[in-house]
């Protein structure tokens, strides 16, 4: 019977270097969702989106509450002294470095149908419209245009302004 | 066996080694890419705080504390809602069912709202859309009921003191307070 022995050490490693490989091929997949430079993006997106609907574009008494001449001043793309935020830029605003790019879009449901549209603001009616509808003066929308390219993070709130409720979704890459 | 298959035997074990601690590993580690999930946390975080938002803004207006009103006196059962006595397809006719509406339905998240009050430990079904998957997220919010709010009728205009309904859903449990609700929305994707 010793005659295997050859044959028999040959199936031996053969299994042994097998299980090797495929546990060390499996072990980056299991270590993936906790290490990546895309990690820090889903904290960026959630604290603009917070930051915005739990104080910035309200006050923080009032979470969720936004106020009408602070929200549509901020996506004019300007800083009135009297909201809670300030500077040059909408990275500034939101307070992100420069080298993050994001979006901030506005959807609510003015058309009575059951889907959220984007809108922008009718400054002499003082009420949301579609985007593109006549009478629009600010659209609800500020920042740069992703490429399809590239991926991205997107952080959704809901939020209450002037007698609707609007989701403010904000996007990062 | 003779020492013909000892080899093999010996690169069995070892492999057996390296996956039984592979196999520890995984159970360690929370989430992986392979966790059988409809759902990720980043997800879970954005419903939950989509959620709060709906409750908040429903409250801005008071629409919260109608919707709870929102009651059938005469057949004792929220309004429109069949024998069943709670919303299932079609969420109610008031603001708050019309924010939950666009917030959620249009983006496929589906559901619940139950009413917890003082005086049970059973929870009202407001909306009932089916059972809750393991991912789903749960927000409430409270609403105090005085004596001298009246409940809503179908159409949203005030009807009768809620503390003059014998047969509204919780039970009078105070002086001038009637009762405490707390709205609880539980979310999950579908």
């Amino acid at each position: 019977m010793r005659g295997q022995t050859t044959l028999d050490f040959a199936t031996g490693t053969v299994i042994f270097l097998l299980s090797l490989i495929f546990v060390f091929s499996f072990i980056p997949g299991v270590l993936q969702p906790f290490t990546g430079t895309q990690q820090a993006e889903p904290v960026v997106a959630n604290r603009v989106a917070d930051r915005l609907v739990e104080g910035g574009l309200g006050s923080p008494d009032r979470p969720y509450t936004l106020d009408k001449t602070c929200t549509v001043e901020f996506f004019d793309d300007s800083a009135p002294s009297d909201c809670n935020y300030e500077g040059s830029d909408l990275n500034d605003r939101v307070g992100l470095t420069d080298r993050t790019n994001l979006n901030i879009t506005m959807f609510a449901n003015v058309t009575g149908d059951r889907a959220q549209e984007r809108v922008c603001w009718d400054d002499s009616a003082g009420v949301l419209r579609q985007t593109g509808a006549t009478g629009c003066d600010v659209t609800m929308t500020i920042g740069s245009v992703r490429s399809d390219a590239s991926s991205s993070v997107t952080a959704q709130r809901v939020a209450y302004l002037n007698g609707t409720a609007v989701t403010v979704e904000v996007e990062t890459w | 066996m003779s020492r013909g298959q000892a080899h093999t035997l010996e690169g069995t074990i070892a492999g057996l080694l390296l996956l039984v601690s592979l196999l520890v590993t995984l159970q360690a580690t929370a989430v992986t890419p392979l966790t059988a999930s409809t759902s990720s946390q980043h997800i879970e975080n954005q419903m939950a705080n989509s959620a709060r938002g709906a409750l908040s803004a429903a409250e801005a207006d008071g629409e919260l504390k109608s919707a709870v009103l929102y009651w059938d006196e005469v057949d004792s059962r929220f309004h429109n809602t069949g024998t069943r006595g709670f919303y299932t397809n079609e969420p109610p006719n008031n603001a708050f069912g019309d924010i939950l509406n666009t917030t959620f339905d249009s983006r496929g998240i589906a559901y619940n709202v139950y009413l917890n009050y003082n005086g049970t430990e059973d929870r009202e079904p407001y909306i009932d859309r089916g059972e809750p998957s393991d991912n789903a997220v749960s927000v409430s919010r409270t609403v105090v009921l005085v004596d001298s709010d009246r409940l809503r009728t179908d159409t949203g205009k005030s009807g009768s003191k809620v503390s003059d309904v014998p047969n509204f859903y919780a039970p009078d449990r105070g002086d001038n307070v009637y009762n405490v609700v707390t709205v609880e929305v539980v979310v999950w994707r579908i």
